[in-house]
């Protein structure tokens, strides 16, 4: 952050001298005056803050770092703070100039960081943590602070996709569940509540993870720390397996009122094109697809009949995408006393998605009041924020998701058929061939929504018993509310997607977490022994409760409530509860700044663990050695260098409720005379000793600073064993279960290095600064479930000794130029024919079957990384932050199905390549319906290389100072700036974009027509008077 | 009440420390009850004997799924759709194809549900009169969910009992023959208490009867070729002696919501939209939001009206056109059974003329066109007749051929014709030969059974598909057969199922 302070300092913070102005009301006898500057260059400090201690006044420095302040006596001290300079206090003892020379914060080094029930300097460090480059990730628009966290840190990996509202995929340091593999987010202290996973209804997609850390305001954000193994986690015991993310808002600071406005708007596009047939090459393929495999011409597409179609030419990437809109705007109000500060916040954000219709859609209001009081030994604090939230859902088909569903879709179907119930255009079978649906249709006619509101209040009081011994209380109420709604009117759109009933469902649920911490903190200094002790205690009680209604028989004029449907009324419910009891403990210890220890203790009571493991006790411990600090240590160079390493142990105790017990399934009933009794029968096989899964993590690595902290290096190596890991085993279905019973029986490795670097130049007008990240990855699995059978999906194969989620398909030999090459090729199937693909023998056996698939690569990426550039010269500022990924292979499920020469619409690749006989094609086999030789099976015919790197951000800025703008503006700084995110990407991946979303797990190689991240030219203001 | 003494033991916490923490950890599922506490009482038994039957709601069983896959390989009906049964088609099989992993996953299920029962109601007190017929109804119901696995795969795993661990997780698959001992055992044992239809109150329709489980004991004769064995019970069942069974006067009533648990329904599947739910039960843990209806409606119906995912072959188009009624009329059998062009024929109440549909001939036996305009809602509550008493008498009929009585089969069969009003066997082909006969009954069983389930199980037990000439046959009929790989005539257990239980093999013709 330092980087830009000296540029802030030229450009921002004139508060009007308000105080000054009333000091006039009290009579004055003493004037102090002088000029600020700093240590390091000399260059005066305008905007830093003077407060006479124990009174009200204060000043701040001018633009040329001149101040003059009225104080009660020549015995009055003032205090001199700055942000990103060290605050000193200085008894003025009668003097009436006062010139000084601040002291740079240096890099940081010495800021106190969060680490979870406290704070430690930073320098002081052992365990893993990352500290966020906030200001980063405020350039990124959107409104979620987790997806922007894409590419900013070492050993964090973001996979999201597009969608407005969607909630992208967290992990740290790969991954070690199956169940559960975000982060826990502590913010303003406290856990807060996870994702919500919210019924979407028939049509709402699959992706229905919603609240958690995404209804956080992103500007409100102060700071963010990542806590990434247990040398730092295990503090949060069971439910720090997965890293943690702490994020502390931003709270108000000593002094006048200040008012500030961040606003921007931006325009949104999904640039790619797939390049798919038009009409005339449409009905040639389809014609001769339908040919091949023994069928009549589609009518439509067959020129003899009355029916052909050669006045409709739909393109429908121009038909379905449009020019999204985003915006977001903050105001927030801020100021205090030393003893009563306050911080208010009010957002807005709004984006309306790149493709057109109601959906995809999100907006957001938010509101937050942080207030801190001290008063004596005690002082207290409230952070309050309220949400609401209201997200439009991409309805898709049954069958695809959207963007399949509109690249499917073909030419010549219109977008807009009045004749149509809803009016638009489908397909009929006969006619058109077609399965898809039409997604602008969907997108208007069908309403899916939810609504969420979102209460996070937290509260603490804190009192320092005698010194160094403080007793700190925190409370917490998060509370989210929600109404998802399905509304599907009576409409007609082709053969395949009519509704002739109309229905609605609606959702309502709550999701309170109450939390209750208690934490004694002792922290005293002997000589040179430096010791800071933590004891705490928590509680914590939540659960997810929801109520489904639904209803039928909706007529015109259509009334959206429950209560206008006449029909099949039905209403649902279920309710889960969770708690949480633990006992905490930290005890850090460090002798004469060069040897550091600490050691973390969490001990967990949990109601998902069964009779036998009600508890799991996690420990960890980290060392460090300041080698910069020894005597003999004298290289010039080097300013600061510590080695440090951890071990430790945390769980995930998200497993699910009452996972532990069987039940007897009441609702397996049937109807006997037309009436249905009550049924009574267990359906599930459980495994009753299921516990928390269990983290075993080691890290070593050393902190380097250089050149007068102008160069800092970091580099860890970790190595986590995931253990215990939970897995719904696959048992036989001939066991009858219902579902595979939940064991904790599968175990993986995760390992690799991240390196970290930045380089700042703040000299002179032309200031600096370049850091890079990068995270490298090796993930194995060791064991999976009782038998270690490997997991098969139809793409990927995870087994013993491999990775998680490997690519896996059949190999590709060419294409069947004959019967005779059939002949004389194992067997593939009864339907093959020439023109077919060949499918290689792996193993030999003369028939291709499941076994003569192999692994086709990896989807976990070599490399990960980010790198962020930043210019200052004058009032002009420059950012440009590039992200990308390297070694991964993807399943191109779109280049796939658009390749399948079947129904739908086709690549104009697949076209002008398709084989037409012998000898005329080795790579595209012929078009038929029905592929009776399977050749769309997965294959390396759809395996692509998903590296990529992204120029995901370049902002350009200007600040106009006072001086610029004039004083009658009555601005204290206004900040005017463009930029374009996602500008460009470099990647050989075929598709619209290789950054995804999935389920990052087994099927973490799939592509399968994830919503695109769209390219975003924005231009925003800050001001703040 | 829940939340304040929660509240009341977070505050107590406060005060007391750790006093009661394993109090504070120990919550009760507010869903549902535990297996611990259950299995105590009659009303659990019963509860228990109403869960096994709920299985033939999956769609492995009559949701969908295995009327369809079994009608779609059988020579009366083509596959149209272009989902999973397009591989059932090709005779191929990919892992996570649902055609094959349904029906073994869901006849287990019902399988694992009636072994529960079989375990645990037999030493809870109760009216010992209910207890014996729970447990005769239980057996009934092991027997069919064996049954239908036995008409979908070759080899399958005995399961007569709970496992006691993990190791009991992976049985190895039994010989045919000796999975239809015990199919046998449970239909024998289940006739020997089970009440007949006559004797359950009007309330209870739909339970397992004495006439249900004599019928499938010699439907299971029938396919083992025991003629001698399934003779007598046929007999009886003609004879009243299982229950009282006669043929309804109209065809049609056997196909809709109308007349359903007629005098000629030995066992069926029911169904009702009148018991609530909103979404089709397919698979997984069954919800109090599951209908009790069928899917298969919207995936037989024509397109424009449903999914169209079969059509009839033209095989069967033609062959009910060969024969005309007393009156000259065409069969009346196959206006009920398919949607066609001819005077006055209508499809969901449009007149032919006025449609565009894909093909000349459509499905229409079970479907609702009778009562609403298309079956786009997903929800048919027409009771799947999955045992007639028009079975008994054909299966009886072929008995006594394949005892060398040929001639005294002519009367059964012609109750059955007689109802389509064809014109006496007798008359028309007389003293036919056994094997004459024999043909003859293939031809009468495709016109009265045509897409109704049983046409493949039909021609599995009567060996076509081992007999290269019957499927140089069977692909005249049906252009189907043209990619029939020999040896595949039974479904390839699920691979998956396969790759995890090393006990179990594949069989043979998939390998």
């Amino acid at each position: 952050m330092k980087h830009n302070l000296r540029l802030k300092a030229g450009i921002i913070s004139f508060l009007i001298l308000l105080l000054s102005g009333t000091g006039w009301l009290y009579a004055q006898d003493h004037n102090v005056s002088g000029t600020v500057t700093d240590a390091d260059s000399g260059i005066t400090l305008p905007g830093v803050n003077i407060i006479e201690v124990g009174t009200s006044r204060g000043t701040i420095t001018d633009i040329n770092g001149n101040y003059s302040l009225a104080v009660s006596g020549p015995d009055a001290i003032l205090r001199f703070s700055f942000v990103g300079f060290m605050t000193e206090t200085i008894a003025i003892e009668g003097m009436t100039v006062i010139d000084l020379e601040m002291q740079p914060d240096i890099a940081m080094l010495s800021e106190m960081v969060v680490i979870g029930y406290g704070t430690q300097a930073k320098s002081d460090i052992t365990g893993s943590v990352s500290i966020v480059d906030v200001e980063n990730i405020e350039r990124i628009s959107g409104h979620n602070v987790s997806r922007a966290l894409q590419g900013q840190t070492s050993g964090v990996m973001v996979q999201g996709s597009g969608e407005p509202g969607s909630v992208p995929h967290v992990k740290i340091r790969g991954v070690g569940s199956f169940s559960n593999t975000e982060p826990l987010y502590v913010v303003d202290g406290v856990p807060i509540a996870n994702f919500i996973g919210v019924s979407t209804g028939q049509y709402g997609g699959s992706d229905s993870r919603t609240g958690g850390i995404t209804d956080i305001n992103p500007s409100d954000i102060e700071s963010i720390q990542i806590l990434k193994d247990a040398s730092a986690a295990a503090i949060y015991g069971a439910r720090g397996a997965n890293g943690v993310v702490i994020i502390t808002t931003k709270r108000g600071r000593e002094g006048d009122l200040r008012i500030s406005y961040d606003g921007n708007y931006g325009l949104q596009h999904i640039t790619n094109r797939w390049e798919l047939t038009n009409r005339e090459q449409y009905q040639e393929l389809n014609n001769l697809a339908r040919r091949n495999a023994g069928l009549f011409l589609a009518r439509g597409n067959n020129p003899d009949r009355p029916e052909f179609i050669d006045d409709i030419d739909t393109d429908w990437q121009e038909e379905v995408f449009e020019t999204g809109h985003i915006t977001d705007h903050t105001m927030t109000l801020s100021g205090g006393t030393q003893s009563s500060r306050y911080y208010a916040s009010f957002n807005f954000f709004d984006q309306s998605g790149t493709m057109a219709g109601p959906p995809p859609h999100f907006s957001r209001y938010s509101v937050r009041l942080n207030a801190d009081q001290e008063k004596g030994r005690f002082t207290f604090g409230q952070s309050v924020y309220y949400t609401q939230t209201q997200h439009i859902r991409l309805s898709s088909s049954q069958w695809e998701p959207p963007i399949i569903g509109s690249l499917l879709s073909i030419p010549t179907v219109p977008v807009y058929d009045e004749k149509n119930i809803g009016g638009f255009g489908g397909g009929i079978d006969a006619i058109h061939d077609q399965i898809v649906g039409n997604q602008v249709g969907f997108n208007h006619l069908r309403n899916i929504e939810t609504e969420r509101h979102r209460l996070l209040a937290v509260v603490y009081g804190q009192v320092e018993l005698f010194h160094g011994l403080s007793y700190r209380a925190n409370f917490s109420y998060d509370r989210s509310d929600w109404l998802n709604h399905e509304f599907i009117p009576v409409y007609n759109i082709g053969s395949r997607h009519t509704n002739s009933i109309s229905f609605m469902n609606q959702w309502r649920g709550e999701n309170p977490y109450m939390l209750m911490e208690h934490t004694l903190n002792y922290t005293n200094t002997f000589g040179r022994h430096n010791l800071t002790l933590l004891a705490g205690y928590t509680a914590q009680y939540d659960y997810f409760s929801q109520t489904h209604a639904h209803s039928e028989g909706f007529t015109e004029p259509y009334l959206e409530v429950i209560s206008a449907g006449p029909d099949n009324r039905n209403a649902f419910g279920n309710k889960a509860e969770h708690t949480l009891l633990s006992y905490l403990g930290r005890a850090s210890y460090s002798y004469d700044d060069r040897y550091f220890v600490t050691t973390n203790f969490r001990r967990d009571y949990s109601s998902r663990f069964g009779p036998g493991n009600k508890y799991g006790d996690f420990p960890s411990v980290s060392a460090g050695w300041k080698v910069s600090s020894e005597d003999f240590f004298d290289v010039d160079l080097i300013d600061n260098l510590m080695i440090r390493g951890g071990y430790g142990k945390i769980g995930n105790e998200a497993i699910g409720d009452y996972q532990y017990e069987s039940f007897i399934n009441r609702y397996a009933t049937y109807v006997f005379g037309g009436r249905l009794p009550t049924g009574g029968i267990q359906t599930q096989i459980i495994d009753p000793s299921i516990r928390w899964e269990e983290r075993v993590t080691r890290s070593a690595g050393f902190d380097l600073a250089m050149l007068g902290y102008k160069l800092e290096v970091s580099a860890e190596y970790y190595h986590n064993d995931a253990n215990d890991i939970l897995f719904a085993s696959p048992v036989p279905w001939s066991t009858g279960t219902v579902g595979n019973p939940t064991t904790n029986a599968a175990s993986m490795t995760n390992q690799g290095f991240e390196f970290s670097a930045t380089y700042r130049h703040m000299e002179g007008d032309f200031h600096y600064r370049i850091s890079a990240n990068a995270t490298t990855l090796k993930n194995r699995v060791n064991s999976i479930g009782q038998l270690d059978d490997p997991v098969l999906t139809y793409m990927s194969k995870t087994e013993v000794g491999g990775e998680m989620g490997q690519l896996y398909g059949w190999v590709f030999d060419g294409i069947f130029q004959n019967q005779e090459e059939i002949d004389n090729h194992a067997f593939q199937t009864a339907g093959t024919k020439p023109g077919d693909v060949r499918f290689k023998d792996v193993n030999g056996d003369g028939v291709i079957n499941d076994e003569d698939r192999v692994y086709h690569g990896s989807a976990w990426p070599k490399l990960t990384g980010g790198f962020t550039t930043d210019f200052a010269y004058r009032g002009f500022d420059l950012s440009i932050f590039m992200q990308g990924v390297y070694g991964n292979t993807m399943l191109n499920g779109p280049y796939q199905i658009l390749s399948s020469l079947a129904h739908g619409n086709y690549t104009v690749e697949s076209y002008e390549n398709y084989w037409r006989g012998e000898n005329t094609s080795d790579k595209w086999p012929r078009p038929v319906i029905g592929d009776p030789n399977n050749n769309n099976r997965v294959s390396d015919r759809w395996f692509q290389d998903g590296s990529f790197l992204r120029m995901q951000n370049v902002q350009l800025g200007y600040t106009l100072t006072p001086e610029i703008l004039g004083f009658a503006s009555g601005f204290e700084s206004l900040y005017i700036y463009v930029s374009a995110q996602n500008l460009y990407t470099f990647t050989k991946y075929k598709g619209f974009d290789p950054d995804v979303i999935n389920d990052g797990l087994f099927y973490r190689g799939q592509d399968y027509g994830s919503y695109p991240n769209p390219q975003t030219f924005l231009m925003g203001v800050k001001l703040s008077i | 009440m829940k939340k304040l003494r929660i509240t009341a033991i977070v505050v107590g916490l406060l005060i007391a420390g750790n006093a009661c923490k394993h109090d504070f950890v120990e919550l009760t599922n507010p869903n549902q009850i535990t297996t611990g506490s259950f299995w105590e009482t009659g009303d659990d038994a019963l509860a228990g004997v109403n869960s096994v039957y709920s299985a033939l709601y999956y769609d492995g069983l009559y949701l969908r799924l295995y009327p369809w896959i079994m009608d779609i390989r059988a020579d009366d009906m083509r596959n149209t759709s272009p989902w999973w049964t397009q591989e059932v088609m090709n005779y191929q099989v990919s892992p996570g194809n649902p055609c094959y992993i349904a029906p073994w996953e869901h006849n287990y299920a019902g399988i694992f549900w009636a072994n529960q029962v079989l375990e645990y109601v037999p030493p809870i007190e109760m009216d010992e009169g209910l207890k014996e017929r729970i447990l005769a109804e239980t057996k009934f119901l092991r027997g069919l969910y064996y049954y239908h696995l036995l008409a979908v795969y070759r080899d399958v795993p005995i399961i007569t009992e709970l496992p006691s661990g993990p190791e009991e997780y992976y049985p190895p698959k039994s010989h045919r023959e000796e999975v239809f001992k015990h199919v046998i055992q449970d239909f024998s044992d289940a006739m020997a208490v089970l009440p007949t239809k006559q004797e359950y109150p009007a309330s209870e329709m739909g339970r397992a009867t004495k006439g249900a489980a004599a019928g499938y004991l010699a439907k299971t004769y029938m396919i083992i070729q025991e003629w001698e064995l399934a003779e007598p019970i046929l007999r009886g069942i003609i004879d009243q002696q299982y229950g009282s069974y006669f043929l309804v006067p109209n065809y049609r009533d056997n196909f809709t919501t109308d007349n359903e648990n007629n005098s000629e329904s030995l066992f069926e599947v029911q169904f009702s939209r009148d018991v609530g739910g909103t979404t089709l039960g397919w698979a997984g843990n069954p919800s109090s939001a599951w209908s009790k209806t069928s899917g298969k409606a919207r995936t037989y119906a024509p397109l424009g009206f449903g999914w169209g995912d079969v059509t009839p072959t033209d095989w069967i188009f033609e062959l009910f056109q060969e024969e005309r009624t007393v009156d000259d009329e065409l069969d009346p059998r196959m206006k009920a059974s398919m949607f066609f062009d001819y005077p006055g024929s209508t499809v969901y109440g449009i007149p032919w003329e006025d449609l565009d549909l894909p093909n000349h001939v459509h499905v229409r036996k079970y479907l609702n066109d009778d009562y609403y305009p298309n079956e786009d809602e997903w929800r048919s509550e027409i009771n799947e007749r999955i045992l007639r008493y028009a079975d008994i008498l054909l299966l009886y009929a072929e008995c006594l051929n394949e005892l060398g009585r040929t001639q005294e089969a002519y009367p059964y069969i012609q109750e059955v014709r007689d109802r389509a009003n064809l014109p006496d066997l007798a008359t028309t082909r007389p003293n036919m030969s056994q094997a004459e006969m024999r043909d003859w009954i293939t031809r009468e069983r495709a016109l009265e059974f045509c897409f109704e389930a049983i046409r493949y199980v039909d021609i599995l037990r009567w060996g076509w598909l081992e007999d290269d000439s019957k499927i140089e046959m069977l692909r005249e009929r049906d252009a189907e057969f043209e990619l029939f790989v020999k040896g595949r005539e039974f479904m390839a257990i699920p691979p998956n199922e396969v790759d995890l239980n090393k006990n179990l093999e594949q069989d043979p013709g998939w390998n």
